[in-house]
């Protein structure tokens, strides 16, 4: 389980009106998902056990995505996904239809404990220590090489300052606008852009030195 | 402006993009267990509903419950008792500390009628 860090976002209206969180690569979430998402979450806290199942399978696979896409790790990422399905538990019986959406809630919930489980791996390993070439031979040579990617990108945002981080993950890995970024982090859509250009350009400086090793050359991907 | 290692960071987060794993059935398992555990704690309230109070129970738990309506109690009968048959030094303690009645007549001594010619006819 997680520990108690983890800053627990608030609850604030959001600021904008835009409904439907799209993902690129996971089911597209309409404005009629989210409006039953938080009746759901209003039944569980009214008692209905068959709420948790049916919001357990349309959301648990989001936040484990979400997880794994920045933590690159599925140890972590289930740790951060069950953590984050227990805070939208013990949140029901406070939930205000209308004030927030659940997937904004949750995508916030998740950036923040990814961070908060980067934070720790910062401070335990150093950046050259996490991700040993893995052996570029056999028959999962491709398989080995993704998961060494997406762990050198992982490692690299984890050396990025906190909410650069989260922003580069949201905008990045999950395919969101930059004005659902800013619903989810609480910030301008100028602020949003900021933190991705600076976290960006940052990340590639970070990952410049291991492009061979990742198998990158003449700045095309293999 | 595209930079130099934008091509490696665009690949990477392509290939970290797809990375879209399936949920195992103990993450599963786990998630609905803590849902089980958070519905349980919360419906042992839901089992005790509060029920509207009465307005006797409003004025007992108002008084103090039965410790300050006990006091209270005392209080009336001791205040009644002291009223109806008083104990000798109060009412010089009462004339003592308000003063003494003083009644005051505004007609001249026989004027008028007599209550008793009134009501004799």
């Amino acid at each position: 389980m997680i520990g108690a860090g983890a800053v627990l976002p608030r609850l604030s209206p959001p600021r904008q009106t835009a409904k439907g969180l799209h993902l690129s690569h996971d089911p597209p979430m309409n404005a009629d998902d989210q409006d039953s998402d938080g009746q759901m979450l209003l039944a569980f806290a009214a008692g209905d056990t068959s709420a948790a199942r049916a919001l357990t399978a349309r959301l648990l696979p989001r936040v484990l995505g979400q997880a794994t896409r920045m933590l690159g790790n599925a140890s972590e990422a289930e740790d951060v996904a069950q953590e984050a399905m227990l805070r939208l538990w013990k949140i029901a019986a406070e939930w205000r239809e209308g004030e927030a959406q659940v997937s904004t809630w949750l995508y916030r919930v998740v950036a923040n404990l990814c961070t908060d489980s980067l934070r720790r791996r910062r401070r335990s390993v150093a950046l050259d220590q996490v991700a040993e070439p893995a052996d570029p031979h056999g028959a999962s040579d491709r398989r080995l090489q993704e998961v060494q990617r997406v762990q050198a990108l992982s490692d690299g945002l984890a050396q990025l300052p906190e909410r650069q981080a989260q922003a580069v993950a949201l905008r990045h890995l999950e395919g969101l606008s930059n004005p659902e970024i800013s619903q989810i982090m609480d910030i301008s859509v100028r602020s949003v852009e900021s933190l991705t250009a600076r976290g960006k350009r940052a990340l590639g400086e970070i990952l410049r030195g291991r492009k061979e090793e990742l198998g990158y050359h003449d700045e095309t991907p293999e | 402006m595209k930079r130099p290692n934008d091509d490696m960071l665009d690949a990477l987060f392509s290939e970290a993009r797809q990375q879209s794993p399936d949920v195992p059935n103990d993450l599963m398992a786990r998630v609905l267990a803590d849902a089980h555990h958070v519905q349980t704690k919360t419906s042992v309230v839901d089992k005790w509903p509060q029920r509207p109070q009465r307005l006797r129970d409003q004025l007992y738990d108002m008084l103090g419950g039965w410790v300050g309506l006990g006091g209270l109690t005392v209080a009336t009968i001791a205040g009644l008792w002291i009223g109806v048959a008083p104990p000798a030094g109060v009412e010089d303690l009462a004339v003592g500390m308000l003063g003494e009645e003083v009644s005051l007549s505004i007609l001249p001594s026989g004027f008028g009628f007599e209550a008793e010619v009134l009501f004799d006819g």
